[in-house]
């Protein structure tokens, strides 16, 4: 085929031709052969300034020395000196004090309640009141005391976490370890259900007093009140982490329970493990407001 | 002399793949994997069974014709599939949009429907429509008839048979979690095979040319196909735990096996999605508007440009991770300088539409490549920009990218093949034209609608999440909390499912317009200048 002009640009072909198609020999456009050059040089400056190329043992380092890792550290360390300066008065002060101090709560309220969203709400619930499994953290009844260094030490450490200064609690498997047979199991749960005021089967839950009296009562109370040392719910109440039905308890009693709360201490800064806890308590004094 | 190895090498591949679904029926009880023993043994005893045929009645196909009937059959893959990857597709929108609607059932899970999704559409739909436009262009722009009369066969139906193991395999739980490289190490082999098939026929048909040069569409077929069967080598390369489990264990790990894959996942773009597609459109463009390609000189400048440099970009996907520092420079310089021959095609392909814009105005199907050029020019120009480090840092891990990549996706690749569609059903069914232009319009009017609408979401969800995020009180505290972001986005993550769902009844339209084509009437005469010339 012979070079020929189209009559539309006035270009010439390049003189092949395949099933018809044709093609111009038209200079690239100046625009992109400028813009090329002008990319082209961006990346060599690019060369020269930041590491870029790999040698045999180690990278070339660039004109800045350049590191993500220290960048990065840097701009840590920077930010927590500005937190460190910014909230030092939540860790110089006590406690109680911050709890009462109403421009603390107004300080601290908005970011408290988001690291309890980003960090505590998947299982105690967006509302705090828990969820089977999660103990609820809106009513008054606390494992652990409720005292607010108590509250602390628990996110800090966490509870059957693995952390060296974990809190440990665990119900037993009476039924698993053959402790308890399986008739002495149901009078038992008869009479948990008794202690917070269950209809139960009387004579049942007479017999069931005798056996909690022997295996449950050193954790749990001669009346089921609890025991803030060992981590032992209260058995009169309404609150249940595992279920209150007669089949839960049944379970509870048969298998045994050991929840894990996970230690915060390395994962979240002190000025954020104490604004969790004033959350708490601050939370809890406004329900109890309304 | 040819056909005979050609038969040769088929059985052969025929035979290892049936050992090894025999194998696998012999040795397992998990009920995914004996489906997929089972379609392994099917498939190879069907392609058994074609070439004996074929050997007993000693077909002779008349010669001096194009090879066209594995085209009519890849145009149906090509929507079959498509169909199926935007249902899933827009299923997954609003699985987002709504998480129960998951039906709490594992094998409906996001996890496991979003590589059927991705697969579906990407060597289901953009992988069919390559194979069966390739086959079409190589055998025009030659002038030669398709290379062997029995491997193409093999070689379709084993791609399809790969498709059909890997979206069968995702919901049962059968992956080796590789992103857009999910099937296990039998259907890399299989899939190995049909590639190295597809080569030899392409590589084959070009040698019994007979036009001097190369056209430059089969360089881009050419550069796709040879580079998606190095990477598909390496990225899989990977040992199988047992014959009895359909798991294996990669022989990368860490960061280089991070790097591995996304060297894998953006030459993938960048190849499949991008050669392969130009090469399309450097044939059906300047044939359906017969007009010249207007910069030969362009198109060289574009495809060593882009066939050399993308080959480095890959690492821009590990932006601030643990990938060494060069790495990340490296990749993010050579994404920029990427830019332009990447618009050098977009240039050609707008400007080879001078002296021909009224048919961007009269035929829809010219107006599907237009606007599949636009948004080529677009992401291209979107990706160079992503790639530059600090404007990652706020583009990362947010759906900013999940637009970005459907932008091209829906923009670029699927337009351009409803647009190639539309020309290459009436041309190889041989009828007047398609059925009806004014569903090829309303086709194009959805997919465009849903199109905008989609990348539109995700860049406002996309950058909304991102500042969200990076919104701090002067101590340094978030003010957002990350559930926070998420409720943000929830109504983008709507706009995205309706898109989806316009992008989805579009493409309907357009397989019924073709169904219903290529039931119609036949080309009264053809016309000389359409008969292959083979002297």
């Amino acid at each position: 085929m012979a070079v020929e002009q189209d009559p539309h640009t006035k270009q010439n072909t390049t003189g092949h031709e395949w099933d018809g198609i044709k093609e111009l020999d038209t200079p690239v456009p100046k625009i992109l052969t400028w813009s090329y050059i002008l990319t082209l040089f961006f990346g060599i400056l690019y060369w020269v300034l930041y590491p870029a190329f790999p040698g045999v043992s180690n990278f070339t380092r660039g004109l800045f020395d350049y590191s993500s890792r220290s960048a990065v550290m840097n701009d840590v360390a920077v930010a927590s000196k500005t937190k460190e300066t910014n909230e030092a008065e939540l860790l110089s002060k006590d406690l109680t004090d911050l709890a009462q101090d109403a421009s603390i709560k107004h300080k601290y309220m908005n970011s408290a309640a988001i690291l309890y969203k980003d960090n505590c709400s998947v299982c105690h619930g967006p509302d705090l009141k828990g969820q089977t499994n999660f103990p609820n953290l809106a009513d008054h009844h606390w494992l652990w005391s409720g005292d607010l260094s108590e509250i602390e030490t628990t996110i800090k450490y966490g509870i059957n976490s693995g952390h060296d200064e974990e809190r440990t609690a665990e119900m037993l498997g009476f039924g698993t370890s053959e402790a308890l047979t399986f008739n002495e199991i149901n009078q038992v749960t008869q009479y948990v259900l008794s202690l917070s005021g269950k209809t139960t089967n009387d004579a049942l839950a007479k017999k069931g007093q005798s056996i909690f009296n022997e295996q449950c009562a050193s954790c749990h109370g001669e009346k089921g009140e609890g025991g803030l040392e060992v981590g032992a719910p209260s058995l009169t109440d309404k609150s249940w982490i595992y279920g209150g039905s007669q089949q839960a308890i049944k379970d509870t009693i048969t298998k045994g329970r050991k929840g894990v709360m996970p230690a915060w201490e390395h994962r979240l800064s002190p000025f954020d493990i104490r604004k969790l806890t004033l959350f708490l308590k601050w939370k809890q004094d406004d329900a109890r407001a309304q | 002399m040819n056909e005979v190895v050609e038969e040769f090498f088929s059985l052969l591949g025929l035979i290892i793949m049936l050992v090894i679904g025999v194998l696998i029926l012999s040795s397992t009880n998990e009920m995914a994997y004996v489906i997929h023993g089972w379609l392994l043994v099917l498939g190879t005893c069907w392609g058994g069974l074609f070439i004996m045929t074929h050997l007993i009645e000693k077909k002779q196909s008349d010669k001096s014709e194009y090879n066209d009937e594995i085209i009519k059959w890849g145009i149906w893959a090509t929507f079959l599939w498509g169909i199926v990857g935007f249902f899933f597709g827009d299923l997954l929108a609003w699985q987002l949009a709504y998480p129960s609607l998951n039906g709490d059932m594992s094998w409906l899970n996001f996890g496991r429907i979003r590589p059927v999704h991705t697969t579906a559409v990407m060597f289901g739909f953009a992988g069919n429509a390559l194979m069966a436009t390739s086959f079409y262009v190589v055998q025009r722009t030659s002038r030669a008839r398709l290379a062997g009369d029995i491997s193409p066969w093999i070689i379709f139906g084993g791609y399809n048979l790969f498709v059909l193991l890997a979206v069968s395999g995702y919901p049962l739980g059968i992956t080796q979690s590789r992103e857009y490289a999910e099937p296990e190490w039998y259907a890399d082999i299989l899939l190995l095979f049909v590639w190295v098939g597809y080569f030899t026929i392409y590589m084959r048909t070009l040698a019994r040319r007979q036009e001097p040069h190369i056209y430059v569409a089969n360089w881009y077929y050419l550069a796709f196909i040879i580079v998606i069967a190095m990477l598909h080598i390496v990225n899989n390369l990977a040992v199988p735990v047992s014959l009895s489990l359909p798991t294996s264990y990669s022989l990368f790990s860490g960061v280089q096996d991070a790097m591995t894959q996304w060297w894998y996942g953006h030459n993938g773009a960048g190849f499949l999605l991008t050669a392969g597609f130009l090469g399309m459109l450097y044939y059906f463009l300047p044939k359906s508007i017969e007009r010249p390609i207007y910069s030969y000189r362009m198109s060289i400048v574009s495809f060593w440009g882009i066939t050399f440099l993308y080959m480095w970009v890959g690492s821009h996907h590990l932006h601030y991770t643990a990938l060494p520092d060069w790495v990340q420079f490296l990749g993010m310089t050579m994404s920029i300088i990427l830019l332009v021959p990447s618009w050098g095609s977009v240039f050609n392909g707008i400007l080879t539409l001078n002296g021909a814009w009224d048919k961007v105005r009269t035929d829809p199907a010219i107006r599907f490549m237009l606007v599949a050029i636009l948004f080529y020019g677009l992401t291209t120009f979107e990706g160079s920009f992503m790639a530059i480090r600090s404007v990652n840092s706020l583009s990362h891990y947010t759906d900013w990218t999940v637009g970005h990549v459907h932008a091209g996706a829906l923009g670029w690749v699927a337009f351009l093949t409803f647009g190639t569609m539309y020309k290459l059903v009436p041309w190889v069914w041989k009828r007047e034209g398609m059925y009806s232009l004014q569903l090829e319009a309303w086709h194009f009017w959805l997919a465009l609608l849903g199109t905008l609408i989609y990348v539109g979401a995700m860049w406002n969800s996309g950058i909304t999440q991102s500042l969200m995020w990076q919104t701090y009180d002067a101590n340094g505290n978030f003010l957002y909390s990350f559930i926070d972001t998420v409720d943000a986005m929830h109504p983008f993550f709507v706009a995205r499912a309706i898109g989806g769902l316009l992008y989805l009844l579009g493409a309907a339209i357009g397989a019924y317009n073709i169904f219903m084509t290529v039931r119609g009437p036949l080309q009264t005469e053809i016309p000389l200048s359409q008969r292959p010339i083979f002297n």
